[in-house]
């Protein structure tokens, strides 16, 4: 009795789940920005009058950005919506226990450290960066510019020569665990009732909602999506949400960006970057109090941990020196010429250090401005696009899982007004820079 | 009552929720519905005259609704959002305020009303609240600077450390409070100029991350920092935070006497995860 009892739940428990016929909203990608997206339409809405579906094929999230991210989170933009952005999810790690926090659980810990970040500026920038300083504090970031020789002061093991003011961010900056806020935001939503669903979509089904006569408008009626096993299925939606990260343009495409005439003509610029991070080891390095420092020539590091660890990169200096995105095979000749010698002459006691390990990850590279592009397209009416971030991903995806739902749920309403990254500017051929790349 | 078969459907919830133990509110209110510590309270439409009657709307309204989950944990986390916002609404100032008597009487204001402690420089008695009065000047009195806060026990937030901003505070105890954690830890940096003396013993929501952050307060000579269940690796903090800052004296910890010459000769990579930042012994790191 025991044994047929064992065996009929084992075979209850092996029959697959099916991917369901139809929802409401159906989000691709189920990263920082997917889940952010998921959890503020969940969090708000009133007695789960929406049903959410989260599509990712990666559920393990072995190739996710989210998951490689260096962690890093900062307010120095130069473009004021980035500004905010950052700051208010900030504010959403702060009160973390009241969005993401289960009942009579600890909250959850994703290890923030508060050291903020400290740009470094030559002669020639260093009154740009004061304005933008400027800016930053007047839209409430704690950011405090320095003269070389106070910084000398306050971080010993920097070389100033060259430089000559920094900026510093004194609260609210630094770095913490992306995968750990993931993890929570994914834990929160399945209970609010999101399905997160591993499947990869493969494609859309779209229909007319506007006459020829006039200029067609279009929505996506279904997603069709393959499982793991190869299965395809079928989801009738009324909403689609593009959250895809580095996969982003191909998910336009599919949606139809790019293929036809008019506005659908133009195509979802955003494709996968390959970026490395290095990870190494240095006997009286930089003590516990030091930023993540992004140096002049781009390149960046921070501590991690506190055995003596530290990270570092960069962005490549031009188009052609860009990695293939084919795998995620690390280039040690990269960090050996060009990010090697620059940090040790920035930092002399780098001059002496043992590099333990590397790893590297996608940007979602916007190739138009490489900032956000965020709203529902202006032909596709009910899709969604979040893509773009180009390496803020992490900093920016609350903000943009809370624009997005307030779009969704109460289209008249923003905390912050990102209508200025609306794709209608790429077809405008307008661009929005943000100077503070990294 | 016939009134009742309009409202809102039986399956939607009740909401309004009050303590009324220490409000007497069963005085105050005839109508409203006392069960056990929890008090229904009609909501008043402010526009209309209150003329002792229970209007039709008024009784609409007094099941006023939201989509919670009716069981103790949710109504637990409900509490505590409204004392939460209720807190963070108490320990405010606003700037008005602050202009008419000064940052540092301000200052002292929301740490008394928070239930702690002050002194002002050159004084040496502790004020602090006597019942609900509060023995503080309400006009500005010049060269007035608050030295010591001591908020032991206290609900000060995050939110509530917004009185740092401006004064000079030498000494600052945070002892056994109880919502203090990490971010409130990095917003100490506004007294970094003045502070001596910090004590956050007890506040169990610091972690490793909120003691490092400490090393933004750079005058800072003493530290006590008993009893922090969450922060596993204080010892090697305070040792790191003491290779920047040679004059810090910290408390609480089990520091070996010499921590830069008695740590083991093994190489960081072998001694597993943390290990001190030098293995040679001979001088003392520069940081």
């Amino acid at each position: 009795m025991g044994k047929f009892f064992k065996e009929s739940i084992s075979k209850m428990f092996s029959l697959k789940e099916e991917i369901p016929r139809s929802t409401d909203l159906v989000i691709v990608g189920g990263g920082l920005v997917g889940s952010a997206v998921a959890f503020f339409v969940a969090h708000k809405q009133t007695n789960r009058e929406r049903e959410i579906m989260v599509i990712e094929r990666d559920p393990m999230y072995t190739t996710a950005s989210s998951s490689l991210s260096a962690g890093g989170i900062r307010h120095q933009f130069s473009v004021t919506e980035n500004v905010q952005m950052s700051m208010f999810t900030t504010k959403f790690l702060r009160n973390i226990k009241f969005f993401l926090g289960l009942i009579d659980q600890p909250p959850p810990d994703v290890q923030f450290n508060h050291q903020g970040y400290l740009f470094l500026a030559t002669p020639e920038k260093a009154e740009k960066l004061e304005e933008l300083v400027k800016m930053q504090k007047y839209l409430g970031a704690e950011v405090e510019m320095f003269s070389a020789e106070m910084l000398k002061q306050r971080f010993p093991w920097l070389n100033i020569d060259g430089i000559e003011a920094g900026s510093l961010g004194l609260n609210g900056e630094g770095w913490f665990d992306p995968h750990s806020l993931l993890a929570a935001l994914k834990q929160r939503n399945i209970g609010l009732g999101v399905r997160y669903i591993d499947a990869e979509v493969i494609g859309f089904t779209k229909k007319l909602s506007a006459p020829e006569t006039i200029g067609n408008q279009y929505v996506l009626a279904s997603v069709i999506s393959r499982d793991t096993d190869g299965d395809m299925f079928e989801t009738n939606c009324h909403q689609v949400v593009n959250c895809a990260g580095p996969w982003a343009g191909q998910i336009g495409e599919l949606a139809g960006m790019g293929t036809e005439t008019g506005a659908l003509s133009i195509p979802l610029p955003v494709v996968p970057r390959k970026r490395f991070i290095y990870a190494y080891h240095c006997h009286n390095g930089p003590g516990i109090s030091t930023p993540l420092t992004v140096d002049i020539t781009g390149t960046y590091f921070r501590r991690e941990g506190l055995g003596g660890m530290y990270i570092c990169g960069a962005s490549p200096e031009s188009e052609e020196e860009e990695p293939s995105i084919e795998n995620l095979d690390v280039d040690y000749e990269f960090f050996n010429e060009k990010i090697w010698p620059r940090l040790a002459h920035r930092i002399p006691a780098f001059e002496n250090i043992k590099l333990k390990s590397a790893w590297a990850g996608y940007y979602d590279y916007n190739v138009w401005d490489q900032n956000l592009i965020i709203g529902p397209h202006p032909v596709i009416t009910n899709f969604l696009l979040a893509n773009g971030m180009s390496g803020h991903g992490l900093q920016q995806s609350i903000c943009v899982g809370n624009a997005i739902s307030e779009m969704i749920l109460n289209a008249d309403t923003y905390t912050v007004d990102l209508s200025r990254f609306n794709f209608d500017r790429i077809i405008r051929r307008e661009k929005i820079l943000e100077d503070f790349i990294v | 009552m016939s009134c009742f078969k309009s409202l809102r459907p039986a399956n939607r919830i009740w909401s309004r929720l009050f303590l009324c133990q220490t409000r007497g509110y069963v005085e105050r209110d005839p109508r409203a519905i006392k069960m056990g510590d929890l008090m229904f309270e009609p909501e008043y439409n402010r526009h209309m005259p209150d003329d002792g009657k229970t209007p039709f709307v008024n009784l609409n309204k007094m099941l006023n609704v939201v989509e919670a989950d009716f069981d103790k944990e949710s109504l637990k986390q409900f509490m505590q959002r409204k004392i939460d916002v209720n807190d963070i609404a108490e320990q405010r100032v606003d700037a008005k305020t602050k202009e008419k008597i000064g940052k540092d009487l301000a200052a002292a204001y929301v740490v008394v009303k928070s239930g702690g402690r002050i002194q002002f420089a050159g004084m040496d008695r502790w004020i602090e609240k006597k019942g609900s009065h509060i023995p503080l000047p309400n006009h500005n009195i010049p060269n007035l600077k608050l030295q010591v806060a001591d908020l032991t026990g206290s609900s000060i937030r995050y939110e509530g450390l917004a009185f740092l901003e401006g004064t000079s505070i030498k000494m600052l105890i945070l002892r056994d409070c109880q919502y203090i954690d990490d971010f409130c830890l990095s917003r100490l940096y506004k007294i970094s100029n003045t502070l001596e003396f910090l004590d956050i013993s007890g506040c169990t929501l610091v972690t490793d991350n909120g003691l490092a952050a400490l090393c933004k307060l750079r005058n800072l000579k003493g530290l006590r920092i008993n009893d922090l269940p969450n922060a596993g690796n204080k010892a090697l903090i305070a040792a790191y935070l003491l290779d920047e800052n040679p004059e810090l004296n910290v408390l609480g910890v089990d520091l070996p006497l010499d921590h830069d010459k008695e740590m083991p000769e093994t190489s960081p990579e072998e001694s597993g995860q943390y290990s001190d930042s030098s293995t040679n012994s001979s001088n003392k790191p520069p940081t």
